[in-house]
């Protein structure tokens, strides 16, 4: 009998303590994203912010690279968040809206449509930079199955070892520094700052589409996204931000159009508002237009504020002890690291 | 008879080794390496330069005069870049393969430029056809070695003109 | 479903329990059950092809035993009222009609197996020689069909032979053929050794469980950490043999000895530890083949089921068969050692090319075939040779450094032959050999060859590990099986080694998103 227990005892000991290799295994080879890709640790970021949001920002680069929450919060006293990734699709951005909406109601909500081009899973890279950061439940499911590409597969999002086990030969300085600690956040309220300046001049020639419309599975999506919303009592604010390139075709504005037409949504195309926002191509851009840099975003962020306060009488929050202390050291953070670019630029 | 088959062998090898082989100290060049010159007869030509698909970019982009601007396009979270380099009538695209810029697009702009296989924007469908009857009956998308010649049609004329590689593997 | 698939661990999880929680008389149909299921995972037409082999050989073995007891019965009233001669005629009767069926049941599936095996290359063969559209191309091998109908001819034999009993029960038989763990890559298992075994009730043994987990998961370490490895080096260095050649090739006969090694010896570890789980013992089919000291050894611990299926039921009764004794006759006046050597020499060949073809329907395999056969008989010609050689240096033959260069020389020469197998063409396999003893370019092969190949240093790095692990277990084995000692030390120190195994799989092993963890090697034969 006592050799019984003991055996089963060392057993059960043993299996403790390969599962405890595993997980430590598992927290080491998984990807850190913290010096290459750094996109990757947005999605997980957000967890990190108990501070309640009036608006929540979702959708691919064109919101993460170019709306500063703080600036939100100084100028207008709106706290704010970004849920955004990179090629994040909608249906990954409706996952992400779900699963935020567990713990908090929004006023506005705010989705940037260039997303909605792709109407099936494009890349596994970017589903792992999107999903693994986000925390189990039914959304994270959800977004998981319908976001798999050929070849992979539920289990590995479940045991991320079974994915990232190869990363043994590429291990970096950063996957031991934060091998168990979660280290200094990469975003600020899930914006990325950048401070380059590369001015726009001409960009590609768009392909001639195919078939002039959004592909329907994405509208189909974007429609669960609005009925989410107005099943919360949350207004949906459709934007297609003032970035250049990728291209965004007329064909596809009007189906947008249409959209918040039918739904009485607001939709803005922030290309046709450049000049009343005062963005210029030429200094506000970190890459040629494709993405704003932290003038444009900061510019953006003022001509935005004000147009979501008149819309949707949005209260200032400036006063409110949580929050102010919030966005006191969100600003320091930001403020000492366009000083570190701009020195280093 | 092992001992004759190894003393065969033994002979065979140490007339590979007199026979004054390869030199030892070569480099391996990988046959899997992307290379140009491989389009066929599906290359462009401008300001009298041809080129094509898989192309070293620079010296092309040397012998053609200088192009009128260009554009770096950033792969969201990752490193690779698609560098664009604009000309009158065509548009250039180049990315960076095992090192080497390489030509992997070229697009023609405008109505200006005619391609060396006779097309140009706007030509009818049926002019097209004509002047090209491999291209319409491969469906208007015709692969010769690593490139790929895609036309669009649109109200009844060409409305684009790509070159692209024919595999995306590179 | 793949061995290295989440299905099968899945199909695995459900079914050693429920096997042993149903009442032991329906434990075999839970099996048969599982057959069905894993057969249907493969697609319908491996499961029509299967249940026409099932039907076939229990028919053909049921009247050959109903024409075994009427010719005793008919035999035994003949003994008082017929002559010798009457009861003589009356048996070869019996005895034609019996080969009549055997010959026919032989043809079916033989003829299915032939034709899905080689319907494709005739079909090009004849499109090639009469210039019309090749027919056949569709036709394409289903899951486990060349091994599980040697099993079936094996057994349709030795009914035919008297030497087992015949299974009266058609879904008994079908749980013989069809057993799953044997339809990926064998081994060609016998009646006698595995038919009772898998209808008899199984108590659940921990230790055996335990047991049966380590093998598989040897098996699975084998497999996914050195053979999927090294595969894709060996694909790129056979896919283009005009710029691999050389030193590459020796490379690639180094590489491919390990991995097919790993691959083949892997999947019959897990096959051998699925049977330990329900109480089977599956035939060995690997005794330390590596460490052979010629061909004709190495044949006899590489592929054993293969082999010793050839010998017992193509070799010798074609040795001893009427054709051969004639030949041997009429070939005595050429001399007594021709006369004894022509109809051994000519079975040999014949199974051995055989053998080849059994491998595929490539001209390549054909040739392997046969130059197996023909080094094999050679080695033979030479032993007199050999003796006079140890007799004369008695001191050096028996030393570790001759052993050691005896199995060396094994392996290279096996893995010369072997190129047959790794190209498409016996053009481009000689080629490539050939090419070793005139491009000398060792230069090439590890100033970014090597790295060309699809592998880093790093995979390179853990193959080379793997690879240590194997022969130092293989060597290890000669003392004692290394699971018994293992499972000496008690249950907790053997869970330790198995969670060992799991870990470094996890870690090391080739699977997931990027990699092609596919099938096993032997399973395209």
């Amino acid at each position: 009998m006592k050799r019984t227990v003991l055996t089963i005892g060392g057993v059960l000991l043993a299996c403790i303590l390969l599962f405890g290799v595993l997980f430590a295994v598992t927290r080491l080879l998984m990807p850190k994203y913290r010096t290459a890709s750094i996109e990757g640790s947005l999605t997980g970021e957000y967890y990190r912010d108990t501070t309640p949001h009036d608006v929540l920002f979702v959708g691919d680069c064109e919101v993460f690279s170019n709306f500063s929450p703080v600036t939100l919060y100084d100028a207008y006293g709106i706290p704010s968040y970004i849920r955004g990734s990179a090629q994040q699709l909608v249906w990954q951005s409706y996952y992400l809206l779900e699963d935020a909406l567990k713990t908090e109601t929004p006023k506005v909500v705010v989705y940037n449509v260039l997303a909605l081009k792709y109407g099936e899973p494009q890349s596994e890279a970017y589903n792992r930079m999107t999903l693994d950061g986000m925390r189990w439940g039914g959304a994270k499911i959800g977004a998981i199955r319908a976001s798999m590409t050929d070849g992979e597969d539920f289990m590995s999002y479940v045991f991320p070892l079974l994915r990232f086990h190869a990363r043994w030969s590429e291990l970096k300085e950063e996957d031991f520094s934060c091998w168990f600690g979660q280290g200094e956040p990469v975003s600020y309220h899930g914006y990325l700052l950048r401070t380059e300046v590369r001015p726009a001049t001409e960009t590609p020639i768009p392909p001639v589409l195919q078939d002039p419309h959004l592909p329907k599975t994405s509208m189909e999506w974007l429609a669960k996204l609005a009925s989410l919303c107005r099943d919360k009592g949350i207004e949906l604010v459709l934007i297609k931000s003032p970035s250049i390139e990728p291209y965004w075709y007329p064909e596809w504005d009007a189906d947008v159009q249409a959209f918040a037409q039918q739904r009485g949504l607001w939709y803005v195309n922030m290309i046709d508002e450049n000049d009343s926002i005062g963005i210029d191509m030429q200094t506000d851009t970190c890459d040629m237009g494709q993405h704003l840099n932290v003038y444009g975003a900061e510019k953006l962020s003022w001509w935005f504020g004000a147009e979501l306060k008149r819309r949707y009488d949005l209260a200032d929050r400036r006063g409110d002890a949580v929050l102010d202390a919030e966005y006191r050291a969100l600003r320091e953070r930001y403020e000492t690291e366009i000083q570190r670019l701009t020195e280093g630029n | 008879m092992k001992k004759l088959a190894i003393l065969l062998l033994a002979a065979l090898l140490l007339l590979g080794c007199g026979g004054g082989a390869d030199d030892p100290n070569a480099v391996f060049v990988d046959p899997n390496a992307v290379q140009g010159g491989g389009y066929g007869d599906l290359y462009f030509e401008a300001e009298g330069v041809r080129f094509g698909i898989f192309d070293e970019a620079e010296p092309v982009l040397n012998a053609l005069p200088a192009y009128r601007s260009s554009f770096t396009g950033e792969t969201c979270a990752f490193d690779s870049e698609d560098v664009y380099y604009y000309y009158s009538g065509f548009q250039i695209m180049a990315n960076a393969i095992d090192g080497t810029m390489r030509i992997t697009a070229i697009t023609v702009a405008d109505d200006t430029i005619k391609t060396p296989q006779g097309l140009f924007i706007g030509m009818s469908e049926a002019d097209a056809a004509a002047a090209f009857p491999a291209l319409a009956e491969s469906d208007w998308n015709l692969i010769d070695g690593t490139a790929l010649l895609s036309v669009t049609m649109k109200d009844g004329a060409i409305a684009s003109i790509v070159y692209t590689p024919s595999s995306m593997d590179a | 479903m793949l061995f290295t698939s989440w299905a099968f661990l899945l199909f695995l999880a459900v079914l050693v329990p429920l096997y042993y929680l149903v009442p032991k008389r329906v434990q075999w149909i839970v099996l048969l059950l599982a057959n069905a299921v894993f057969v249907g995972f493969a697609g319908l037409t491996g499961a029509i092809y299967l249940t026409a082999t099932i039907v076939t050989v229990y028919l053909a073995t049921r009247a050959i035993d109903a024409l075994f007891r009427k010719q005793k019965e008919t035999i035994a009233a003949m003994k008082a009222t017929h002559t010798k001669e009457e009861r003589k005629k009356a048996r070869l009767g019996f005895e034609r009609k019996r080969r009549i069926v055997l010959i026919a049941c032989l043809c079916v599936n033989v003829g299915i197996l032939f034709v899905l095996k080689y319907g494709a290359a005739i079909g090009r063969l004849s499109a090639s020689l009469l210039h019309t559209p090749a027919f056949g191309q569709e036709l394409a091998l289903t899951m486990g069909i060349s091994f599980y109908t040697f099993s079936s001819i094996g057994y349709l034999l030795d009914v035919y032979r008297e030497t087992v009993e015949t299974q009266k029960n058609p879904f008994k038989l079908a749980l013989f053929i069809s057993f799953f763990p044997l339809l990926v890559q064998g081994p060609i298992s016998r009646y006698d050794i595995l038919g009772e075994q898998l209808l008899a009730p199984h108590t659940f043994s921990g230790e055996r469980f335990l047991s049966g987990a380590l093998r598989i998961t040897w098996g699975y370490w084998k497999k996914l950490i050195v053979a999927d490895r090294l595969l894709v080096a060996v694909k790129a260095l056979c896919a283009r043999p005009q710029v691999y050649c050389g030193d590459f090739v020796f490379v690639e006969m180094l590489l491919y000895a390990a991995c097919l090694y790993a691959d083949f010896t892997g999947g019959i570890d897990i096959t051998i530890g699925i049977g330990e789980w329900f109480g089977v013992t599956v035939e060995e089919n690997f005794f330390r083949p590596y460490f052979s000291k010629n061909i004709s050894e190495y044949w006899r611990r590489w592929h054993m089921t293969l082999g010793e299926w050839f010998k017992r039921y193509v070799y010798y009764p074609l040795s001893v068969s009427k054709p051969m004794r004639m030949l041997s006759q009429k070939s005595r006046k050429l001399g007594v050692g021709v006369s004894r050597r022509l109809p051994v020499y000519l079975a040999t060949l014949l199974v051995w090319a055989l053998t080849g073809v059994w491998h595929g329907s490539n001209w390549t395999f054909l040739v392997w075939g046969l130059l197996n056969g023909i080094v094999i008989l050679l080695s033979e010609e030479c032993k007199p040779l050999y003796a006079r050689f140890h007799a004369r240096f008695p001191r050096l033959t028996e030393s570790v450094f001759y052993r050691g260069f005896t199995v060396i020389r094994t392996v290279l020469l096996l893995s010369s032959l072997r190129l047959l197998d790794c190209y498409a063409t016996v053009k481009d396999a000689f080629g490539a050999f050939f090419s070793m003893f005139t491009t000398w370019n060792w230069g090439a092969v590890f100033r970014g060859g090597i790295q060309s190949l699809g592998l880093s240093w790093a995979d390179y790095g853990v193959a080379l590990f793997g690879v240590l692990a194997m022969f130092a277990l293989s060597m290890a084995q000669r003392k004692a099986p290394i699971r018994k000692r293992i499972m000496a030390h008690g249950t907790t120190a053997s869970v330790c080694v198995l969670l060992v195994l799991i870990g470094t799989i996890l870690v090391f092993g080739r699977y997931g998103f990027g990699f092609d963890a596919g099938q096993f090697i032997y399973n395209r034969f």
